[in-house]
């Protein structure tokens, strides 16, 4: 059975369309990153499947549960964070754990062994009697990942969770977000690639509230990951030399970057190997730089939305 | 579920002084009434000079300490009451902290029921203070508390309490800010004392102080006050007390089904 899926579904607000009849499936297990540039509609999705608001259309299924507007799921189907967690901030970390471990009716002992779990998990029991008030960016992400867990969900929904947190901060999220995968399906959105990259078995690339792809992150990079090399040459004119390579016919596509470098697409990457230093030769100029680039995420991201 | 977000919202009002607050203006009001009753003439005579020797007040009597427990009460402590409690639901959508506690299945009803019961035990606890205070410094100051309809009339007002915090929970959720919220529960305090009001002054220069005014007053969600005064001082039967506790009762009732309403169709 699927974690979560999401048949047709559309939300639009006023003359704007948000979620343009989506469809996509997450399996049980994985780490789903759910893509897009900002206003691309992916807070739109998080909410219509926490049942935060009502879609105009589609229908949404987690965990073999249909997702109602206004209606709560079983309590130990979803757990949810925001992009921007609110809490209680008169409360601790362990008071509002505890809070919501009431909510779903967790009994005292196992309330108690299970927030000093999640404190554990996401390294706030130093913290635990702070009052949230005090609490950084990062550590309120944190807590609010914890409160998302209380309840052991089958599926947890992320809304951007490492956004707005330092490289350090984004790093231990992530990692966090990582572990839970032998526990949860985690589908969380984000527009920062790296992140996707380093987690997510699967992604999602929503644009303008349509999904532009969806696929297993290594059937993407075959499917879209067009090698390059970098190349750097003695001469600052590299003009004679680019318009040389360019008439080559295992160059598909050469740009030169701002600070002079080139980028070759080859058609061939054994050809280039060979003719690129012939060529650099036959110029009469000096190799001072050749490194093949792995396609990023961004590079396919930037493909995919482009076209 | 209930349990848990009551007690959440109950520490609340106390960890925020949200509860201290309430408690200590009911507190000083529940004494100031007597006091300012009984020594009315020697206040005035000691602060008005030679002005204060022209003002002829009678000698003050029991019902005139109830008219300044009423009169503080409604202009100040429910005041307070809905100060304290009109952005409680807006803050929290502000905040974002409603979305947590709704993705974890507390339905929307008992989002809202919690917070007005909470609410409710508030008002109870410094309504009970600010009545102890009255009752006690009323027999210490007049050597009596007042007549046999005196309990229907102050239940009538605490009614009438619970209908303002109503209001005041009706008006958050409906506003899409703090700031507005704040102001359409200031409004519809305003509209219902303006009700109230407009029942007094409607039967001015009639003389007629057990005709228009107490039966407008009887039903109007705002006219409590005015109802505990009139049973206070005889003019009208205990019973009317029920009556005016019951009107406050029903627009409780519909001002919460209403709100339960608006709020369960709002997307957040």
């Amino acid at each position: 059975m699927p974690a979560l899926e999401i048949n047709g579904l559309t939300k639009a607000f006023k003359d704007t369309v948000a979620v343009d009849d989506l469809t996509l499936t997450v399996p049980e297990g994985s780490v789903y990153g759910f893509l897009g540039p900002n206003g691309a509609g992916k807070t739109t999705t998080l909410k219509l499947l926490a049942g935060l608001i009502k879609p105009d259309a589609g229908s949404i299924v987690i965990a073999g549960e249909t997702v109602r507007f206004g209606r709560s799921l079983s309590p130990d189907v979803l757990g949810y964070l925001p992009d921007v967690p609110g809490f209680y901030s008169w409360m601790s970390a362990t008071e509002f754990l505890r809070f919501c471990a009431r909510l779903f009716g967790m009994p005292g002992a196992e309330r108690e062994r299970r927030i000093d779990e999640l404190l554990d998990l996401v390294g706030l029991r130093p913290a635990k009697g702070k009052r949230i008030a005090g609490f950084s960016r990062g550590m309120r992400q944190r807590l609010g990942i914890a409160q998302a867990l209380i309840n052991r969900p089958k599926v947890v929904l992320r809304d951007e969770p490492a956004s707005a947190l330092d490289p350090i901060g984004r790093k231990e999220v992530m990692e966090i977000i990582r572990r839970l995968a032998a526990s949860a399906t985690v589908f969380f959105s984000t527009h920062i690639l790296d992140d996707v990259e380093r987690i997510c078995d699967q992604v999602a690339i929503l644009g303008e509230g349509r999904l532009l792809l969806t696929d297993t992150m290594d059937a993407i990079r075959k499917r879209y990951a067009h090698p390059s090399i970098a190349v750097r040459v003695r001469d600052e004119d590299t003009e004679p030399f680019r318009q040389m390579l360019s008439g080559m016919d295992w160059v598909r596509d050469i740009q030169v970057t701002d600070d002079g470098q080139l980028r070759i697409a080859p058609a061939d990457m054994e050809a280039a190997g060979r003719f690129i230093p012939r060529a650099v030769a036959e110029a009469g100029t000096a190799l001072l730089h050749y490194q093949p680039l792995r396609p990023t995420l961004e590079d396919i991201f930037v493909e995919v939305v482009k076209s | 579920m209930m349990r848990a977000c009551l007690a959440k919202e109950w520490k609340e009002s106390v960890k925020t002084a949200r509860f201290w607050v309430v408690i200590a203006v009911f507190g000083v009001f529940g004494m100031l009434g007597p006091l300012t009753a009984r020594y009315i003439n020697e206040i005035l005579t000691s602060v008005g000079g030679d002005l204060g020797g022209l003002i002829q007040l009678p000698p003050p009597v029991v019902s005139d300490s109830w008219l300044q427990f009423y009169k503080n009460m409604n202009q100040m402590g429910i005041l307070v009451m809905v100060l304290m409690y009109m952005n409680t639901v807006a803050g929290e959508k502000r905040r974002g902290s409603v979305l947590l506690v709704l993705s974890k299945g507390v339905s929307r009803a008992t989002f809202l029921l919690s917070k007005l019961l909470s609410a409710v035990m508030v008002f109870t606890c410094a309504y009970v203070l600010a009545l102890g205070l009255q009752i006690a410094y009323t027999q210490v100051l007049f050597g009596e508390i007042g007549n046999s309809g005196l309990p229907v009339g102050l239940f009538a007002f605490w009614c009438y309490g619970i209908g303002m915090l109503a209001l005041t929970l009706l008006m958050s959720p409906l506003a899409r800010g703090t700031g507005v919220a704040a102001v359409m529960t200031l409004g519809g305090y305003l509209l219902i004392q303006g009700i109230a009001l407009f029942s007094k002054l409607g039967s001015f220069g009639t003389g007629d102080s057990a005709g228009i005014v107490p039966t407008l007053s009887l039903y109007s969600p705002g006219g409590a006050n005015t109802v505990a005064l009139l049973i206070c001082d005889g003019i009208l039967d205990p019973a009317a007390g029920w009556i005016s506790a019951g009107v406050s009762i029903v627009f409780s009732v519909i001002l919460w089904t209403v709100t339960v309403s608006i709020f369960k169709r709002q997307e957040l």
